[in-house]
Formats: C-alpha cells, sequence, structure tokens
C-alpha cells in the first residue's frame, strides 16, 4: 500500500465524515461565533492588528533556580490567553540609602527570555515513560495514575523487601528551600529516605572557609561593596558571572575605591580593574601568604583584632601539636577552653569563652616557653602566631613568585595596597575550592584580612558564601502538622535553654540542629535524612575507581585515598546513606541533572544505573539526566505556581513567584508531583495491605498513612502550593512587614533580621532597612565567639587528618596533576549565557555564544600544536577524552585551559563530555570528622569535588574523527 | 472532493478534512488515526522535547522570528475571528492548532455560504493565515520529516498534499487584498 494511496483514502474519508466542528484548542469568546452567526469583516491582515492590544494580567514573579550569587530579580510578567508572552524587569527596587547605589535594575538575558525558553520546543507537558532500554531515547506519554503508581509499587517493593535507605533524592543546585523541598523533606521525614546534599558534589564546599571561621555562611549584600576602598576580585570574575550585580563593584570607583583582580587570565572582570595581577592557576596561597609575610615582617599586623578575634594568640603543646587547654593545666579544666600567655598578668590564663572580649586581658602574640601540666610535667608551648611566623619565614616575596609566578615587587605592591587601604573586601565565589588544595588558598586569603582586621566592618570583609534563606520551612516541615509546631520545637528548649547556659551562641545550636540532618535516629528530631552527594558519587556511583592510579598524581597523600575513606566512615566522621554494601534501588531527581553535572559522571551510568530500579526525573525538559531515566515526571517552571525561595545577602530581597499561568498541559508542581507520589504509595499500600516498616535505626515509617500524614490530614494537599507558601511566609521571622499577599503583589521584600536557622545564620548580623548589611558584625562588633572549636577565627587545626598531611597551618601546596603528567591545566567557571544547564541548549542564548561546547586555549598552546580558531580538538588524559572547539584566546595564559560550564552531554560529539577528564580524587582532610565544627552540616562539611587542577592535552582532530 | 483537496469541495468537507488533519498531529489523535501512529514513533518524529532528531510541528522550532510576536499575530487571527486558547490547548503555532482554525474558518465559510461579501473576506482570511501559518509549517516539516517512522511521514505528506491544493483554492478564491496580502513565510 502505497503512501500516496493511503493519502487519498485518508482524505476522502475525512471529508466523507462531513461537519460537526471539533476545536478542542479554542473557546468561543462570544456566543454565535461558532454558528457563524455574525462573521467579523476581514479586508487584509491589517485588520487583525486594529484592536488595542491588552494583557490578560500582569504578575510579578522570577526564575527559582540556582543563580546564587544573582539570585533573584523581581520581572513584570505578561500573561494573555494563558501564556506569558514576555516578562520585564520590575526595576522598584527601593533605594535602601542615599549614599548608596540602588538595585534597579536587576535582570539578566536569561530572565529577560524565560518566557521562550519554557515554551520552547523542548519543553515536556506529559508524564513521559520509557520505550525500550534505558537512554535509548523512546519515549511515550503515560497517564499520571500509571506512572506515579508504578513507581509507588517499586518504591514499595524495594522499602519492605530492602529498606527505607534504599530510595534516594537526588537534590540538585536549583532546589528551593521552599515549597518544593517542604513537601520532599516532609516526604524524606515520614519515609527516612534519603536526600543528597549537593553543596560539596557541586564544587561549592568552600571550605577553607569552614576551617577558619566554623562556618561558610556569611556575606555583604552588594551595595556594601560601595563602602570599599579596595576590592579584590579573587576567586572570582563577577563582571561575567553576575550581571545584575556587578555595577555595585564599578561604582565604588566613584567614590575612590580601586580594585584589584587576581586571576591567571585577563578575565573580563580584569578588564575592568584598575590593576591585574597575573597568577599561575591554583597557586593563590602562595601569593597570600607572601603578602602575609610582608605584613608580619613589617609589622603591619591590626593587633587588637588579631588579640580579640583570632586563635593566633592561643598556645599549642608542642608535644602534642594540640591546643593547649585549661584541664591540660588545672584541675577541673574544661577540655573546651583555651589557653593563652598574658602579657598583662605573665600569666597562662583561659581564653576568654563566652565573648571574644579580652576585658582585662592582653593576650601575648608570640609565645614560645614552657608550662606546668597538671601531673607537673613541664611542656613546651607555642602560639598559633609563634608557630605562623616560622612558617611564614618560607615565603618572601621571591620565593612566592616563584611558586605563584607574580613577580615579588608586584607582592610587595599588592601588600602595600592593602595594608594603607582603610576598608578591603575581596569578591571570592567558588573557584578557590575547586582545586585540591583550595582549601589551603582560602584559608591563607583569609589570613591576609585577619591580619589586617579587615572583617566585619562596612565595606571591608573576606567573602564567605552567600545565602539567605526564610527561616519558616523547618517550622512548616518538621512538625507533624503545623498546629503541634510550637508544641513540637517546645520539646527542644530544654537543650537549648542548657547550652545557652553553658555558653554556646545562638548561632552554634542552631548550626548543630542542621547537623542532625546527617544524623537519622539521633534522639532528639525526627529529621528528613541528607546525606554527602560527593560520597555517594563516590562510592555508590563508582566515580572513586576514577582515582585508582591517583598515587601518581602527587596529591602528597600518606596513604592511599580508600584508606582514608574507609577510616571516616568507620568512625562516623563522614555522612554516607545508604552505607557502602548497602545498594540504592531509586533515585528521583529534583531540580537535578547529575549526568551532566558530576565530574566523571559517565561512572555513574555504569556502576550506579544498573542498581536501581527506578530513575525518575522530576524536570520541564529531558536534560542529560532524563534522558537516562524510566520516568520523565514534568514539572512546571517557576511561572506556574507559586513559590518562594533562597536568596543571598548580596540582594537581600525574599523574592516570590506568583503564578502566571496554569502549568503547561499535564505539567504540575513539584509539590503537587510529590504529593501525588505519597498518595499512590498511600493508596498501593493500602490495596496490598502494607503495614509500618522500620528505618535501619529503628524509626517507625507508616506506608499505608503516608499521604495523610505528609498533608498533614489533607489540610497541605495537591494544588496547595499558594496556601504551603504563604505558611512558610508566615511562621517564618524574617519578614513582618508586609503580608503574604502584599509580598506576592510586590514580588520582594526585605530581609528585617538573620534568619533563625542552620543554612543562613552564619552572616551573622543585623538586616538594617536603611543601610549595607555586613557581615559578622556580631562577632566583630558584639564580640559573639565563632562557631569553631576555638571559638575564634582559627588559623590551626589540631586534628589528626591536618597533623598527618601538614595541613595544621596555612601553607602553600602546588596543584597536582590529577588526570596525569599533562602540560595544560583545565580550569573551569560558570557560564554567562546560562545558570548550570537550564539555558545552555537554548538557541536564543547560543547565539550570544558559540553554538557548541569550546574549550579556551592560549595563542601560545594552540599556535604549538597547530590549532586554530574553531578547530575540532581532542582533549585527553589517564582518565578520558572528549571533542571540543578550540576558542583561541589571547586572554589566557599559556599552560591554561578553560571550559565554562553546564554543556549537556548531548552538546558534544561523540562519546564523552568535559567531565570525562575529571576524576575528582577526594582529599583526606574533608574526610575530618569527630571535630567541633569539621563535622558534616548543612551544606558544609563534606567531601567535595576537583576539577581545576585537571591536566590534559589537546590535539587538533578532523571533523568525524573517531573518539 | 478531488484528491488532495479540490477548488469544487463544499466548504464543510475541506473543515472536516482540516479537523482530521488537526486531530492526527496530535499525540492521541495520531493514534486513533488512519495513520495508527504509536505514542512513541510520534514522539521519536514530532517531539523535540524528547528526541533531538525530532521535527517540532511547532512553528517556533523553525524560525528565529521572536516568540512574543508570533504569539501575538497567532492570538490576533484567532481573536479577530471570536476564538480564544482553551486551557491546556496546545500552543498556538503547532500544527494541529493552526489546522484547527483553518477548520473553523472553512466552517464558517461553509455557513457564509449565502452571504457573498462574508465568503470573500473569509477567503482573504485562509489565504492570509494558510500562506503565513500552516503552509510554511507543513513544508518545514515536510522538510525536516526525512528518516522518520514511515506514517508520520506519510500524514506529513498527506498534510502537504492538501494545502498544496487548498493553496491553490484560496489564492484563487480570494480577491487581492485592498491594502496588500501578508507576505507568505513560505
Amino acid at each position: 500500500m502505497s503512501v500516496d494511496f493511503d493519502r487519498r483514502s485518508f482524505l476522502k474519508a475525512s471529508a466523507a465524515v462531513g461537519g460537526g466542528l471539533a476545536l478542542p484548542s479554542f473557546v468561543a469568546s462570544a456566543a454565535g461565533v461558532l454558528a457563524g452567526a455574525r462573521i467579523p469583516a476581514y479586508g487584509s491582515w491589517k485588520d487583525i492588528y486594529r484592536a488595542q492590544w491588552t494583557w490578560d494580567k500582569v504578575v510579578r514573579s522570577t526564575h527559582h533556580l540556582n543563580c546564587w550569587f544573582q539570585a533573584h530579580c523581581s520581572w513584570d510578567v505578561y500573561v494573555k490567553d494563558g501564556l506569558v508572552y514576555r516578562e520585564e524587569q520590575a526595576g522598584e527596587y527601593p533605594q535602601v540609602n542615599p549614599q548608596l547605589p540602588d538595585y534597579n535594575p536587576r535582570g539578566c538575558q536569561k530572565g529577560g527570555c524565560f518566557s521562550e525558553r519554557m515554551y520552547d520546543p523542548t519543553r515536556i507537558t506529559h508524564p513521559l515513560r520509557r520505550v525500550g532500554p534505558r537512554g535509548g531515547g523512546k519515549w511515550e506519554r503515560v497517564s499520571w495514575k500509571e506512572a506515579l503508581d508504578d513507581i509507588a509499587d517499586t518504591y514499595l517493593d524495594v522499602t519492605v523487601a530492602e529498606g527505607t535507605d534504599r530510595t534516594i533524592w537526588d537534590l540538585g543546585p536549583g532546589i528551593d528551600l521552599g515549597v518544593a523541598m517542604a513537601a520532599q523533606s516532609r516526604f524524606s521525614i515520614l519515609t527516612q529516605s534519603i536526600g543528597l546534599d549537593m553543596d560539596g558534589e557541586i564544587g561549592d564546599s568552600r571550605r577553607g572557609t569552614l576551617e577558619t571561621f566554623g562556618k561558610i555562611v556569611f556575606e555583604r549584600s552588594a551595595d556594601d561593596y560601595f563602602n570599599s576602598d579596595l576590592i579584590l576580585f579573587w576567586g572570582g570574575n563577577p563582571v561575567y558571572t553576575q550581571i545584575p550585580q556587578a555595577h555595585f563593584y564599578l561604582e565604588a570607583k566613584y567614590r575612590g575605591a580601586r580594585i584589584i583582580s587576581i586571576a591567571p587570565d585577563y578575565n573580563p572582570s580584569a578588564t575592568k580593574s584598575d590593576l591585574w595581577v597575573p597568577i599561575k592557576p591554583g597557586t593563590d596561597a602562595a601569593l597570600a601568604l607572601a603578602i602575609c609575610h610582608l605584613i608580619v615582617a613589617e609589622d603591619r599586623i591590626n593587633r587588637a583584632f588579631v588579640k580579640e578575634q583570632t586563635d593566633l594568640p592561643l598556645l599549642v603543646r608542642s608535644d602534642t601539636r594540640r591546643f593547649l587547654k585549661q584541664a591540660d593545666v588545672q584541675a577541673g579544666g574544661r577540655e573546651d577552653h583555651h589557653m593563652l600567655w598574658d602579657a598583662a598578668s605573665d600569666s597562662l590564663r583561659a581564653a576568654p569563652f563566652r565573648t571574644l572580649a579580652l576585658e582585662a586581658l592582653d593576650p601575648a602574640l608570640d609565645v614560645r616557653r614552657n608550662v606546668t601540666l597538671q601531673d607537673g610535667a613541664q611542656v613546651e608551648v607555642r602560639s598559633v602566631f609563634s608557630l605562623l611566623r616560622e612558617r611564614l619565614a618560607d615565603y618572601t616575596p621571591e620565593n612566592a613568585a616563584a611558586l605563584c609566578g607574580v613577580p615579588a615587587g608586584t607582592i610587595r605592591r599588592l601588600t602595600a595596597e592593602i595594608v594603607q587601604a582603610k576598608a578591603v573586601a575581596n569578591i571570592a565565589q567558588t573557584s578557590m575550592c575547586k582545586y585540591f588544595h583550595g582549601n589551603l588558598a582560602e584559608r591563607s586569603v583569609a589570613l591576609v584580612f585577619c591580619l589586617t582586621g579587615n572583617l566585619g566592618r562596612k565595606g571591608a570583609g573576606f567573602a564567605g558564601f552567600p545565602l539567605l534563606t526564610p527561616d519558616g520551612s523547618d517550622k512548616f516541615t518538621m512538625p507533624p502538622t503545623v498546629k503541634e509546631a510550637q508544641q513540637f520545637f517546645a520539646a527542644l528548649q530544654p537543650m537549648i535553654a542548657k547550652r545557652l547556659a553553658d555558653g554556646d551562641t545562638q548561632e552554634m545550636i542552631v548550626t548543630g540542629l542542621g547537623r542532625l540532618l546527617y544524623a537519622p535516629g539521633n534522639g532528639l528530631l525526627r529529621t528528613p535524612i541528607w546525606t554527602s552527594g560527593t560520597l555517594f558519587w563516590q562510592v555508590h556511583g563508582g566515580v572513586g575507581e576514577l582515582s585508582k592510579n591517583a598515587g601518581s598524581w602527587q596529591l602528597g597523600n600518606k596513604r592511599p585515598i580508600g584508606d582514608y575513606l574507609d577510616e571516616s566512615l568507620a568512625k562516623h566522621w563522614q555522612p554516607l546513606f545508604p552505607p557502602p554494601g548497602t545498594d540504592p534501588r531509586i533515585m528521583i531527581s529534583l531540580s537535578s541533572n547529575p549526568l551532566r553535572r558530576a565530574r566523571g559522571s559517565e561512572k555513574l551510568l555504569e556502576v550506579l544505573w544498573p542498581k536501581l530500579k527506578k530513575v525518575v526525573v522530576l524536570d520541564w525538559r529531558i536534560n542529560s539526566t532524563a534522558r537516562h531515566a524510566d520516568y520523565v515526571l514534568p514539572s512546571a517552571p517557576w511561572y506556574e505556581h507559586t513559590n518562594l525561595k533562597w536568596v543571598t545577602p548580596l540582594s537581600p530581597w525574599l523574592t516570590t513567584t506568583d503564578q502566571a499561568t496554569p502549568p503547561l498541559g499535564e505539567s504540575k508542581s513539584d509539590w503537587d508531583i510529590i504529593v501525588l507520589l505519597a498518595k499512590h504509595i498511600q493508596e498501593r499500600a493500602r490495596a496490598r495491605g502494607i503495614g509500618p516498616v522500620k528505618s535501619p535505626q529503628g524509626l517507625e515509617v507508616k506506608l499505608a498513612t503516608l499521604y495523610d500524614d505528609l498533608t498533614m490530614g489533607g489540610a497541605y494537599k495537591e494544588g496547595d502550593d499558594d496556601k504551603v507558601a504563604r505558611t512558610i511566609y508566615e511562621l517564618g521571622t524574617t519578614h513582618k512587614k508586609l503580608s503574604w499577599d502584599e509580598v506576592k503583589r510586590k514580588g520582594f521584600a526585605r530581609f528585617e533580621k538573620l534568619p533563625e536557622e542552620a543554612s543562613s545564620i552564619g552572616n551573622m548580623c543585623e538586616f538594617p532597612a536603611d543601610d549595607s548589611i555586613v557581615p559578622l558584625t556580631f562577632h566583630v562588633r558584639d564580640k559573639v565567639p565563632y562557631p569553631t572549636s576555638t571559638r575564634r577565627i582559627q588559623f590551626y587545626i589540631d586534628h589528626p587528618l591536618y597533623d598527618e598531611l601538614d595541613e595544621l597551618l596555612p601553607r602553600f601546596k602546588a596543584p597536582p596533576p590529577i588526570g596525569g603528567d599533562y602540560p595544560l591545566m583545565m580550569n573551569g567557571g560558570k557560564n554567562r549565557q546560562s545558570i548550570h544547564s537550564t539555558w545552555r541548549d537554548s538557541p536564543l542564548m547560543l547565539r550570544l555564544d558559540r553554538p557548541e561546547p569550546y574549550m579556551l586555549v592560549s595563542m601560545i598552546d594552540a599556535g604549538k600544536r597547530g590549532i586554530v580558531d574553531g578547530d575540532l580538538v581532542r582533549v585527553f588524559n589517564d582518565v578520558g577524552s572528549f571533542k571540543v572547539r578550540a576558542k583561541v584566546s589571547p586572554s589566557l595564559r599559556p599552560g591554561q585551559t578553560l571550559m565554562y560550564h553546564a554543556w549537556e552531554h548531548y552538546q558534544f560529539q561523540g562519546p564523552g563530555d568535559m567531565n570525562s577528564v575529571s576524576p575528582t580524587p577526594l582529599n583526606p582532610v574533608e574526610l575530618a570528622g569527630g571535630h567541633s565544627h569539621l563535622t558534616a552540616g548543612v551544606l558544609q562539611g563534606q567531601s567535595s569535588v576537583f576539577d581545576r587542577d585537571t591536566r590534559v592535552e589537546i590535539e587538533r582532530i578532523t571533523e568525524g574523527a573517531p573518539p | 472532493m478531488s484528491d488532495g483537496g479540490g477548488f469544487d469541495s463544499p466548504a464543510a468537507e475541506r473543515s472536516a478534512v482540516y479537523r482530521a488533519l488537526a486531530q492526527a498531529f496530535t499525540y492521541e489523535g495520531a493514534q486513533t488515526s488512519a495513520f495508527g501512529i504509536g505514542g512513541a514513533e510520534y514522539n521519536a518524529a514530532f517531539d523535540p522535547s524528547v528526541s533531538e532528531r525530532a521535527c517540532s510541528l511547532r512553528w517556533r522550532a523553525h524560525t528565529q522570528e521572536d516568540q512574543g510576536a508570533l504569539f501575538e499575530e497567532l492570538a490576533r487571527f484567532y481573536g479577530f475571528f471570536g476564538l480564544k486558547r482553551a486551557e491546556g490547548a496546545q500552543m498556538p503555532d503547532h500544527l494541529s492548532v493552526e489546522l484547527e482554525f483553518m477548520q473553523f474558518l472553512t466552517h464558517l465559510e461553509d455557513r457564509a455560504a449565502q452571504r457573498p461579501d462574508e465568503l470573500a473576506g473569509l477567503r482573504r482570511a485562509q489565504r492570509d493565515f494558510l500562506r503565513r501559518h500552516p503552509w510554511r509549517l507543513v513544508q518545514a516539516v515536510r522538510q525536516g520529516i526525512g528518516g522518520s517512522d514511515a506514517s508520520c511521514v506519510a500524514l506529513v505528506e498527506t498534510a502537504y498534499a492538501f494545502l498544496v491544493g487548498e493553496l491553490a483554492l484560496v489564492e484563487r478564491g480570494a480577491e487581492p487584498a485592498a491594502e496588500g496580502a501578508m507576505a507568505s513565510g513560505g
């Protein structure tokens, strides 16, 4: 039967059916339209444009993905016939203070085209089930009931037969800590299923910041940089990556600030600086320590600050290399009290414990003497400063110049600029911590700021990790019902009261409560369970296998990496659920795309995927991960549901989405999908007669009432996104001036106070309505102790792993040749045309960039290899290879290559992608635990990933060449 | 009617063909149509959200025109004749929606058979809309569909052949517009 015959048959048959109107895509705007009673006179196409165009409505919304430093911007969203046609920057941010620049306009090119992105042909609108093998690329639509019943049945099979910890929530960087996560958190609390903490796994650990400050979260409002006299772009490229924010940094020049860029490449931020200091990639610690060397040698130390705020006066025993404790020298002395030598009384004294205020104490900085222990033994003690001075002796400008490539004269000039400025701030994103020894670089840079007292003042400060979350979420998600919230949290009061009485701070207590997420069955609170995403991929995903030859990468380890990991897990220093040997069975990806993101991600397909009985992805497009899923559930993008989400102090405005249109097709909000999954699990559990089961920690999991319990007896059910958002908002303490309805209408509301929750409390400052936000002022101004083991900014980490690896104090370690002995270092960075992978394959954004993955290569390296701009090259090392276009750039230094991130796997030609060459070996010090401030907590204290040291070679290949 | 839609076909018959084609280009309708296109095959052929090699049935995928302007033009066409997008409908630039609208215009022609003034206007509207939207879209789909499931190709060829006839019909049947016809997007 020919196609032509079919065509004729079809047309004839269709015509024979005759009249009858079927218009499922339309509704008539008036009676009689369909009957054709009155047909408008159509003269020409111009007639259709004569009527005044009107919008059905304009709502305030935003894009709740992880813009992070840029998060978020309020937009006017224009709606017609149930579709968003366009968006415009709201541009209504008030001027906080006439002495400071304002926030208008906020919004970048990605946000400005989101209505295009959400309706482009890659948008999925129906639940999809794979047809054929995983990754085969064939999909069929299924009903929500079919999909959810099947997932629910698998979930029940796995949970009953194998355990509650076999279901994994792959939580990506786009999680909202708002309505969607409220559903996921309640699901996890009730089922004791596992969520992956992705912070370290995306390379954002800020490990050195944690080691130094006991926390990573603290950052100023962007307008406070206007108060700086010297801004160092050191570890960040804000002109390229912080589109709505960069103006603040550049505007500081109008009041005389200088900007110095310290970066390997002449990047877009360097071009806007007064001075560019080129540096070898990964050698920032050497430069920072040379600056510290000069500061100490020239006695430009801010002694008052150092004595009060840091551990430099604290004493360390020479025999054990551990801090001298009160318990060492005094009967009944405490293990958590540290000792110093008081110059005023010329005696050994305990450092202040409940406060940083020294009162009558005058700690000596440079101490080396003997003290008498309780048992009468004499032991030498040295102050941290004394040890540090010795260490810094190695970092003369000349020595450092050989390590980092910055001339000694430039180091001296840079030091002079720093010590002469009244307020020095830096823009450090999460670049350094993506180097294997990035923790040492962060500690070293922090030392520069602390020696000079540039912290906790307007315009002055070391930049931590910016995060700001409304604090109503826990109050909504943790108790059985909202009504029981007060009673639920009242149970914690005795513990809180005792800790306060014992001298702990609110910050320490809140941070400690956050750590309960990593300790299921902790006996204090039933919480959602989070575990280390990095270790999950390493152990269960097989990524660790890529480091089998790490012994040749000069990591500086004393033992094989596996030994460190085994020790850490055996001692419960780091969280990993399920434990090794217990295979995960179900993975549900929420706002996540690990097969695009995870370094060494191809291993996941090889090792993890076969263990999984169901892979479910919630998304609005079929990203790299969804292509290998069993089900893709169409989640509604931000204009299609109401929500609130975390932001950062840089732009301290809670920014809301107000549902502009109903979800397209059969899409649903993440809240709805998770709630409905719970509903189907409950229905199937009842139908199958499945009763309660126990978690590995002995907690009861009631599957037959999961939906009832998750929805608080139906009080917050599917379709209730707005009600949940409202409740979270109203339960919070951070916004009291505007009602939820007023905030939705306005689109944003300034934080009024420090949130009382684990991911934000580290900012430790006020949130004034009429001035900039200055983090750490509660420590620096009010003398509240830091959440470190010494209660001070801590440069000496007396943990056995740090001792073993000679990292007790900051030092420089050369970036190891990860991946093998190859001449080029593959650096990376956030890209400008996308937020992670969300716009990475958007044709509109690709028009602003290059249309396929490319690697920046220096002119010199390209020339040596006969590579010209646009050539296809093979990038390879001992671990893997991939193909990419070369972008030959005069801005890169020889030996450096750079790949901006987030290209989807399917955008590369042939097998492999930019993750194929990044084995990301574990750094042993990040496996530490059993320590008061190196313990895993919310978004901190866990293993990270490292791709910036990766060594590669590149070679020109012809089009269509085999991999 | 003659093969591919004849010039002398009654408007009701043309409308019925448009209806059948509009339905056949939907996921559900493709399965129940004479072409019997399975869901996976439909997705592989026509849905770029699930298959990179698929050829989209939306004009948006074949053009670099501004999406807002495209939506506005379509909404104005639909709205001019009293129609609004139904909640849950396909996007306004989807071939099935455009064919559905042509179904409506031809249906109106059937209703206005005895009202010559209205008939002329309707023919002009059909010509402008057809040229501007489903015609250029079906050509683009026909170009991009190569290598797909034979039934999907047959469906596209059927639509193409029908629209060839339709275009000839409306070109002949519509008087030149007083202010000039809309540029063809083909």
